[in-house]
């Protein structure tokens, strides 16, 4: 792991301000969470793509290591799907298009 | 029996039986058939199944139907191409297949390996899902039991395959 320095305490103003602000923050919360939460694709499990067809493919389309790949496909076949990868809704249309490529069952959708 | 697939550079040496060769030839083109001629597909059901397994949606959420046919329209004219084009690459190799003491043998390209990679996991898919197979499906009792002589040969070939493609990946994986 990176070496990190160590954080500085922020400087506290010693007096609060005497009034509020008039100027409302520019971004609203609830439209910020909206447009930020990510999409996300899964794969599906299906009878017929074989368990080390489906390792081969997360390491091929995402560069994923050994490990990472294996334990998605343990997901995939033990609980029935799994989340390989998140991002903008763009992004996964094209993961899709890849996986589909590859004859793996797989849909996007927003995440929960 | 011998390993099938063997690295040389970057290329993968295959070595097949005479029959082996036909099949590989015969099978690759009976989905390209399925895939190019509606008639086909409207003709059999499991043909119209297989295909949706081949194309499926890209989104489950049925609000998200318009996104789903736009997605579609614009991507699977290209996977189309795609998958066409490595079963006839796949295809395509083997005529180059030479004969040895061992078999009829051939160097696949690493294009080639990937054309090979996909086209044999399509052909799959596709015996796969018109045999209707489930996780717990039995081929031998497929291959067995099925009054149908058309599914019982598939099932032999589907469990073939599913040997040869476990080679070949077990081969890149190393």
């Amino acid at each position: 792991m990176r070496a990190e320095q160590a954080p500085t305490a922020p400087t506290l103003p010693e007096t609060l301000p005497e009034t509020e602000p008039e100027t409302i923050p520019d971004f609203v919360p609830d439209e910020w969470a909206e447009t930020d939460r990510p999409w996300i694709t899964i794969v599906w499990n299906d009878p017929v793509n074989l368990m080390t067809y489906v390792v081969y493919v997360f390491q091929k389309v995402f560069g994923y290591s050994l490990e990472k790949s294996t334990e998605l496909m343990r997901q995939v076949h033990f609980d029935g799907k799994a989340v390989v990868s998140s991002g903008t809704r763009d992004q996964m249309e094209i993961d899709v298009k890849k996986l589909h490529a590859h004859g793996l069952w797989a849909t996007l959708q927003k995440d929960d | 029996m011998a390993r099938r697939f063997k690295p040389r550079g970057d290329a993968l040496v295959v070595t097949l039986s005479d029959v082996e060769v036909q099949l590989l030839d015969e099978l690759p083109r009976q989905v390209e058939l399925m895939l190019t001629q509606d008639d086909v597909a409207s003709a059999d059901p499991g043909v119209g199944r297989a295909r949706d397994r081949l194309f499926p949606r890209a989104y489950l959420d049925p609000t998200e139907d318009d996104a789903s046919n736009a997605w579609a329209l614009d991507v699977q004219p290209e996977l189309m191409e795609g998958k066409l084009a490595a079963l006839n690459d796949l295809r395509a190799s083997l005529a180059r297949a030479e004969t040895t003491r061992k078999g009829r043998r051939v160097e696949l390209t690493p294009a080639e390996v990937q054309a090979w990679l996909t086209g044999l996991n399509d052909v799959r898919l596709v015996l796969g899902t018109i045999l209707e197979i489930t996780d717990d499906s039995d081929l031998e009792q497929i291959a067995v039991s099925s009054s149908d002589p058309e599914q019982s040969e598939r099932a032999a070939l589907y469990a073939w395959l599913t040997w040869l493609q476990g080679e070949l990946v077990e081969t890149l994986l190393r």
